[in-house]
């Protein structure tokens, strides 16, 4: 069974083909394996937009469902598209 | 193009969190994601070509930003260009760039892997409380298994130059 079951891309975020490809081409070189903490849902979100990384991992934790692998930052010269959540089981 | 830049901002983030989402950053953990990341970037272009919906004039920017990611990398810590056998300690004032320099150096090596990155989970033991890696223990339980062993000794290659 593969690793991600689902992609959920926020409204307001251009429709990306790209993140589907990039988790199956995780899965297949990593033979299937579950990536470790076992989310296997990746969600875009555009909300939580502009946020330092800090406070976007608060939000996060205190809804308690989610990891975040990657919020915008105040001084990273290539901005994130999104935020990118990882929804816990 | 924003699938480029996304492709690539996600499979290193994804990267991190296959290995371990909530390991502290680490120069080890940033260049074995970078270098995750940049063989993805090629890997989805040839996704993209095989899609019988992506529009196949596109697929080829994903190799071509893969490049120029590497090209940037290799400017700004002064080197003439990524191969593997042409490492740079990772260390100065463009910490970033020497990762993603480090990082296409064993992006190379997983090009070449075909398509097993199996052994790079195993990593996931050896990352210490600070993110550091123990790549002596790992490599040793990777020498039963002679595919596994040629990868870890060109990760091991790589990371030594990280600081």
């Amino acid at each position: 069974m593969a690793a991600f079951t689902s992609v959920h891309v926020a409204p307001g975020l251009p429709e990306l083909r790209a993140p589907a490809m990039v988790l199956a081409a995780l899965e297949a070189n990593f033979c299937g394996a579950m990536p470790a903490h076992g989310a296997r849902q990746l969600v875009l979100v555009r909300s939580i937009d502009g946020r330092p990384q800090a406070i976007t991992n608060e939000l996060a934790n205190a809804d308690g469902r989610y990891i975040v692998a990657l919020a915008p930052q105040p001084d990273v010269r290539a901005r994130p598209l999104a935020t990118y959540l990882f929804k816990k089981n | 193009m924003a699938e480029c830049k996304a492709a690539y901002q996600l499979a290193h983030e994804a990267a991190h969190f296959w290995l371990d989402a909530l390991a502290p950053p680490s120069p080890a953990l940033e260049v074995v994601c970078e270098a995750i990341a940049l063989a993805i970037l090629t890997q989805v272009g040839q996704a993209w070509f095989a899609s019988t919906t992506a529009p196949k004039a596109a697929a080829a920017q994903f190799d071509a930003y893969r490049r120029k990611i590497e090209a940037c990398a290799a400017a700004a810590v002064g080197a003439p260009w990524v191969d593997q056998g042409h490492l740079v300690p990772v260390r100065g004032c463009d910490v970033g760039a020497a990762h993603v320099f480090a990082g296409a150096a064993l992006a190379l090596a997983l090009d070449e892997a075909l398509g097993d990155w199996t052994a790079l989970l195993a990593l996931r033991a050896y990352v210490r409380h600070d993110g550091s890696v123990d790549v002596a223990a790992w490599q040793a339980r990777l020498d039963g298994d002679a595919h596994a062993a040629a990868l870890g000794r060109r990760v091991a290659d790589v990371l030594s130059h990280c600081e």
